[in-house]
This record gives C-alpha cells, sequence and structure tokens, in this order.
C-alpha cells in the first residue's frame, strides 16, 4: 500500500489513541467526518440517517481500535466499516422513501442564480431517486466509484470482493443506471404530456361553457 | 465494454481497440456518448454541498455515545498490540473449532445476549443478501483463526460486541458458514474469548449446554 502523509497523519493519532488519548480521537473523528457522512449518504441517500451510520462508524472504530491493521489506511477502514452499516441500514428500512431535497436547498451559501441552482437541486433530486431503485450492490460500487471517486482497488479493498467482481458490478451498475434514467425520463414526460392534455381540455371545455 | 471505457476503467489494453470500434460504429459511438451523459448526471449528485448544519456537533456527539464506562483501546488487558489478529489454528481440547461470520443484519444471541465464562453458543448467521464473490471462506477464518475479543470487565460477552467486532472485521460479500460456536474461557483469571476456524455443522442456538432455538435479536 502506498503510504501517503495523510495515512501517516492518522496512523499518528491512531497510535496516540490506543495510548489513552480521547482528544486523539476527537482529532480522527474530525478530519473524517465528512468522508463518513458521504459515505454513508451515497448509499444511504438520506442525510439525518448518514448522519446517524456515520456517527456509528466511529464508535465502533472506537471499539475496534486496538485490531487497527496498520498496514492499511485508516480510510479505508473507515470507508468497510460505514459502508457496511449504511447498508445494514438500508436492509433494515427498506427502500428509502424520497429525497431530503430541502436540506441541501439550506446547504447552498451562493444565491447567485437561484434558478440554475434549483434545477442543479432538482437534478440531484431526480439521479437520487434512480440512483436508489438500483440494488444495494450495484449502488454501493457505483456510489463508491462514480460520486466519492475512489478506484477499484480501493473499492475491492473495503468491500473485501475482488477486484475482477469490483469492474464487473460497475459494468452492470453504469447500465443499469442508463435504463433506469430512460425509464425515469420516459414516464416523467409522458406524465407531463398528461397533465398538457387535461389543462388544454378544462380550459377548452370553460371556453365552450362561456360560449353557450 | 463501453460502460468501463466510459469511467475509464477498461483494462488499459483494450483502450486504442474500443476507441477505433467507437470511430467507426454509429450504434456503440451513441450508446457510449449516452453513458457519459449518465456520467455527467451521477456528478451533479457528487457536487452537492452539505447540508447545512449537518455536521454541526458531530464529533463531540460521537464521543457522548462511546460509553465512557467501557474500556478503551489503551485499557483492554490483555493487549498484545494494534494488530491484535492471531494468524496461527489452535486446537481446542474440550470444544469444537468453530468460527464466528457477520454479515450486516446478522444478529448472534437472543434477546438475553450474554454469556458467562465456560459456555458455548451455537449460532447461525443471517445468510439473506449474501452473495459469494470468489474470496475463499478459509482465508477470513484463518485470519480470525485465535482473535481475542475484548470482553466486559464482568468476564462476560455481550452479543453486540461480538457483532460489532464482526461487522468491523468481516469483509462485505464474504460467504457465511451455516453455523459457529462461540467459547468463552478464563486463562490465568483474566477472561477472554477466542475464536477459532471451522463452521459447526450443528443447527439451533445453545446456551450452557442446552440447545434452544434460535431468537433473533433486532
Amino acid at each position: 500500500m502506498p503510504i501517503t502523509q495523510q495515512t501517516r497523519d492518522d496512523h499518528e493519532i491512531i497510535r496516540a489513541c490506543l495510548d489513552g488519548s480521547t482528544e486523539a480521537f476527537t482529532v480522527l473523528v474530525q478530519r473524517h467526518e465528512k468522508r463518513a457522512f458521504w459515505a454513508a449518504y451515497r448509499v444511504v441517500g438520506d442525510a439525518d440517517a448518514s448522519r446517524d451510520v456515520a456517527q456509528e462508524a466511529f464508535v465502533r472504530v472506537w471499539r475496534a481500535l486496538e485490531r487497527f491493521d496498520f498496514s492499511m489506511a485508516f480510510t479505508t477502514w473507515l470507508y468497510r466499516i460505514t459502508v457496511n452499516l449504511a447498508i445494514d441500514h438500508l436492509r433494515r428500512n427498506k427502500r428509502h422513501k424520497g429525497v431530503d431535497i430541502d436540506l441541501f436547498r439550506e446547504g447552498l451559501a451562493d444565491e447567485s442564480a437561484p434558478e440554475q441552482k434549483e434545477g442543479s437541486r432538482e437534478l440531484a433530486a431526480q439521479v437520487r431517486l434512480v440512483l436508489d431503485n438500483l440494488d444495494e450492490k450495484y449502488r454501493t460500487v457505483l456510489a463508491l466509484r462514480d460520486l466519492e471517486g475512489l478506484s477499484s482497488k480501493q473499492i475491492s479493498d473495503i468491500t473485501g470482493i475482488t477486484h475482477a467482481t469490483v469492474r464487473w458490478r460497475l459494468h452492470v451498475a453504469r447500465k443499469q443506471f442508463r435504463e433506469a434514467w430512460t425509464r425515469y425520463e420516459t414516464r416523467r414526460k409522458t406524465d407531463l404530456d398528461i397533465a398538457r392534455a387535461e389543462r388544454a381540455n378544462a380550459s377548452s371545455s370553460d371556453t365552450a361553457t362561456l360560449d353557450s | 465494454m463501453l460502460p468501463l471505457h466510459v469511467g475509464g476503467d477498461l483494462d488499459p489494453r483494450h483502450g486504442p481497440e474500443v476507441d477505433a470500434h467507437l470511430n467507426n460504429c454509429l450504434v456503440c459511438f451513441a450508446e457510449f456518448r449516452e453513458l457519459g451523459a449518465m456520467r455527467s448526471r451521477l456528478a451533479v449528485l457528487a457536487e452537492q454541498p452539505l447540508p447545512l448544519g449537518i455536521l454541526d456537533g458531530f464529533a463531540e456527539e460521537v464521543m457522548a455515545r462511546i460509553d465512557v464506562g467501557e474500556p478503551g483501546p489503551a485499557a483492554e488487558a490483555p493487549s498484545p498490540g494494534p494488530r491484535q489478529r492471531i494468524f496461527s489454528f489452535q486446537k481446542l481440547s474440550a470444544a469444537a473449532a468453530v468460527m464466528l461470520v457477520c454479515l450486516a443484519g446478522w444478529r448472534a444471541f437472543n434477546d438475553q445476549g450474554l454469556m458467562s465464562d465456560g459456555t458455548s453458543a451455537f449460532l447461525r448467521p443471517d445468510l439473506s443478501g449474501s452473495v459469494s464473490d470468489g474470496v475463499p471462506m478459509q482465508r477470513q477464518q484463518a485470519a480470525l483463526d485465535g482473535t481475542q475479543l475484548p470482553t466486559a470487565p464482568s468476564g462476560q460477552l455481550s452479543a453486540q460486541a461480538v457483532n460489532e467486532f464482526l461487522e468491523t472485521t468481516w469483509p462485505l460479500g464474504v460467504p457465511a458458514p451455516s453455523e459457529v460456536q462461540i467459547i468463552l474461557r478464563s486463562r490465568g483469571g483474566v477472561p477472554t474469548v477466542t475464536l477459532h476456524g471451522q463452521a459447526s455443522k450443528a443447527s439451533g442456538l445453545e446456551r450452557d449446554g442446552q440447545r434452544q432455538p434460535r431468537q433473533r435479536n433486532r
């Protein structure tokens, strides 16, 4: 495993934790809280649930810290625990219902071009809906690769599946996402056409009523 | 190949061949473009900012959730060091060698959930959703052989501790054995639990030598 500076720093902090420093563990949490949150969110799709999953991941890390394998990067281990917990959450809660788009609306600090921002948020919500309909094993690999930007090798280390299986699932996931998106778009356009037709009928019957 | 090529995940040896084909095949090129558009849509999701305040007080809450009564890493005894796994297989004279496996959603014990020194329990992992991905189970067994689990100061092992240990250790997708056994025994007055490798073929949940129907601990 190539040792990055971040990995070295994490290992130093972990050693301080193993010497009994809870302050060091707080530092470790603060360094990686965003990473854990996003890893959970990519799978779970709900911000509050993802925060809970990410916190639980750190609690598990604390309890298992003495078993940490210093030949691996801490981030790999954290991803593994977080993704496990996120999938566990999904299985307990069946399907994710809805998208908490309002939470993300509040998160935007830049209020310029609000229409563009709104369009982007709507698109994100639609993408989330399609992603949530993928089978969890394909969703997980797709989320880790295309949303978190992890390599196939990193995903293999995190999930414990072979590199070849990662690439196969990625292949299937991207195809399924594309097909699901096409179905979603077709349905959406059909719904819009029906709505337009109904409005047109309603206004023409109003006109007919007025004329008579 | 196209779904992999669009993300740069194709084996580099095949890249030039695929590119040459795309230059000559309108159908494949159109599909390649659609897949590219799909990745652009995913990128919109990847660029979302953090919800405002979602991580406020995150670290403080984590530290509050950690049970201060529960020993942290340095207080655990005995503690051989960061790499706790003992890879040698240890034969037990008193009981069959077994192994614990946990997949997400698996629950090890019934609601009472506690074992005392000298007891054993057979556990049936929840295999729903498990997928075999070709990683040999035996390799995982060997990796966990002899691993020591932390016990509470009372010497008792909680189901929660076992589940958490496995959930942080067991890789996703590796098939679980049909059943495993945990043995809790004392060494020199210090309570320890040792896991050993081979799945037991017994079924049901047994505590204190009495076989009982397994109850799910949700």
